[in-house]
C-alpha cells in the first residue's frame, strides 16, 4: 500500500516538473512566422472587424492591393491559419441570398495578433534606413 | 438549387459539411457578380486546392507501405533463413514486427504529406518506424534488440506527458488494430477463396489474373480503412476544436 503511495507522489511530482518544462518551453517560444499572403489575409481581417468573412475578405485584399485572389487559395489559407492558432471562426445566420446557408466570419487570436505584429516589426527593420516610400521611413 | 447543393456535397467530401456551405455561400454571393462560369471555375480551383493532399497522401501512404512491407519481409526473413536460431518459435513475433513497420511506415508518410512534418502524429510514427528498422535488421543482435525496446518504452512513456503526443498514441494504436485486422482477414481470405493459387502457384496466378487482382483489392481495402481511420481519429483527437465550443480567452476585442 505504501509502495502505491509512493509511486503516485512520484507521478505527481514528474506530471508537475513536466508542466512546469512544457510551460517554460511555451514562454519561450517564438510567435508562429507567417507567409506573405497570410499576413494580408490577417490584416484584412483585423481592417473588417466584425465583418470578416470569405467575401467581404477577400475583396479587401482586391480593393488595397489590386491582387486577384483565388477563393480555394483563400479559404485554404484561412483553414491552415485556424489550425495553427492564429485566427478562429464562428458561424453567424443563414441569409436567403446565400441559398439558406450561414457565414463564416474570421477574427484573430491573441497568438495570431502576436504572430502578426512580429512579421510587421521585422519588415519595419528590414525598412529602416531605406528610402522606399518616399522619405517617410528615411 | 440543386447544382449548389451539389456544389455543397462535393465539398463537404474534403472538408467539414458546415464550412463547405459557408464557403459554397460566398460563391454564390460572389457568382452575382462574376457569372455562372466564373462560380464553377472557383468551385473546381477550390475543391483541387481542398483535396490533393489527402489523394497524394492516400496513394503514397499505399506506396509507402507495400515498399516498407517487403522491406521488412526481406530484411527479417532474409536473415532468418540464413540463422534461424530457434527453428520457427518466433514466426509469430516476426509477422508481427513485419506488419507494424509497414504500417508505421504508411502512418508516416500519409501524415507527413496530409497534416505535415510539425504534426504530433508524423513526428510519432516517424521516431516509432524509425525504431522498428534496426530491430528488423538486427533482430537477431541482443543488444541492438534491447536499446530499441528501451527506446520504443522510452518513447511511448515519454508520450504520455505530452498532451498532443498523447492523443496521437490512440491514432497509431487504432490504425494498427485495423491494419492487423485487415490483414489477418486478407490471410484468411487468400487462403480460403484463393486455395487454386496456392494448389499451382505462380502458374495459375498467370492463368488467372483475377487472383492477383483480389489479393489487390484486399490489401487495397485494408490500407484505405487505415487511412480512413488515421484522418478520423486525428481529426477528432488532435485538430483544433470548434471554435464555439473552444477557450473564448484567446480572442481579440472586436477592432
Amino acid at each position: 500500500m505504501q509502495l502505491f503511495g509512493n509511486l503516485r507522489r512520484g507521478r505527481k511530482k514528474l506530471l508537475t516538473v513536466f508542466n512546469q518544462a512544457n510551460y517554460i518551453v511555451g514562454q519561450m517560444k517564438s510567435p508562429a512566422s507567417l507567409g506573405e499572403f497570410e499576413q494580408l489575409v490577417l490584416l484584412a481581417i483585423l481592417r473588417l472587424g466584425d465583418d470578416a468573412y470569405g467575401v467581404t475578405i477577400r475583396s479587401e485584399i482586391v480593393a488595397c492591393t489590386g491582387r486577384e485572389v483565388a477563393p480555394g487559395a483563400l479559404y485554404t489559407t484561412l483553414d491552415r491559419l485556424e489550425e495553427k492558432g492564429i485566427v478562429r471562426s464562428r458561424f453567424g445566420e443563414a441569409t436567403p441570398q446565400r441559398g439558406g446557408r450561414a457565414r463564416r466570419f474570421f477574427m484573430l487570436t491573441k497568438s495570431g495578433h502576436a504572430a502578426l505584429v512580429s512579421a510587421q516589426r521585422a519588415y519595419q527593420r528590414l525598412m529602416e534606413g531605406l528610402n522606399l516610400l518616399g522619405g517617410s521611413h528615411a | 438549387m440543386h447544382s449548389d447543393r451539389m456544389a455543397e456535397w462535393l465539398l463537404s467530401r474534403w472538408t467539414e459539411r458546415r464550412r463547405a456551405a459557408a464557403m459554397v455561400g460566398d460563391l454564390l454571393e460572389i457568382r452575382a457578380q462574376k457569372g455562372r462560369l466564373w462560380y464553377w471555375l472557383a468551385l473546381a480551383g477550390a475543391m483541387l486546392r481542398l483535396a490533393w493532399r489527402p489523394v497524394v497522401a492516400t496513394i503514397a501512404g499505399f506506396y509507402a507501405g507495400a515498399y516498407a512491407f517487403s522491406f521488412f519481409q526481406m530484411a527479417i526473413w532474409g536473415v532468418h533463413v540464413q540463422h534461424r536460431p530457434t527453428g520457427y518459435a518466433w514466426t509469430p513475433v516476426f509477422s508481427v514486427l513485419n506488419g507494424c513497420g509497414a504500417i508505421l511506415c504508411l502512418v508516416l508518410v500519409y501524415a507527413a504529406i496530409r497534416y505535415g512534418i510539425h504534426d504530433r502524429l508524423s513526428q510519432l510514427s516517424l521516431v516509432l518506424a524509425a525504431l522498428s528498422v534496426p530491430l528488423a535488421w538486427w533482430w537477431w543482435k541482443p543488444p541492438v534488440v534491447a536499446a530499441c525496446l528501451a527506446s520504443l518504452a522510452v518513447v511511448t512513456l515519454g508520450s504520455l506527458f505530452h498532451r498532443q503526443l498523447r492523443r496521437a498514441l490512440p491514432i497509431l494504436a487504432a490504425v494498427l488494430g485495423v491494419g492487423f485486422t485487415g490483414g489477418l482477414l486478407t490471410v484468411y481470405a487468400i487462403d480460403r477463396f484463393f486455395l487454386l493459387m496456392a494448389a499451382n502457384g505462380h502458374r495459375e496466378l498467370l492463368l488467372r489474373p483475377s487472383i492477383g487482382w483480389g489479393i489487390v483489392s484486399l490489401m487495397l481495402i485494408t490500407a484505405a480503412l487505415m487511412m480512413a481511420t488515421c484522418s478520423r481519429l486525428h481529426a477528432r483527437l488532435l485538430e483544433k476544436q470548434d471554435p464555439e465550443s473552444g477557450a473564448e480567452s484567446d480572442s481579440l476585442p472586436a477592432a
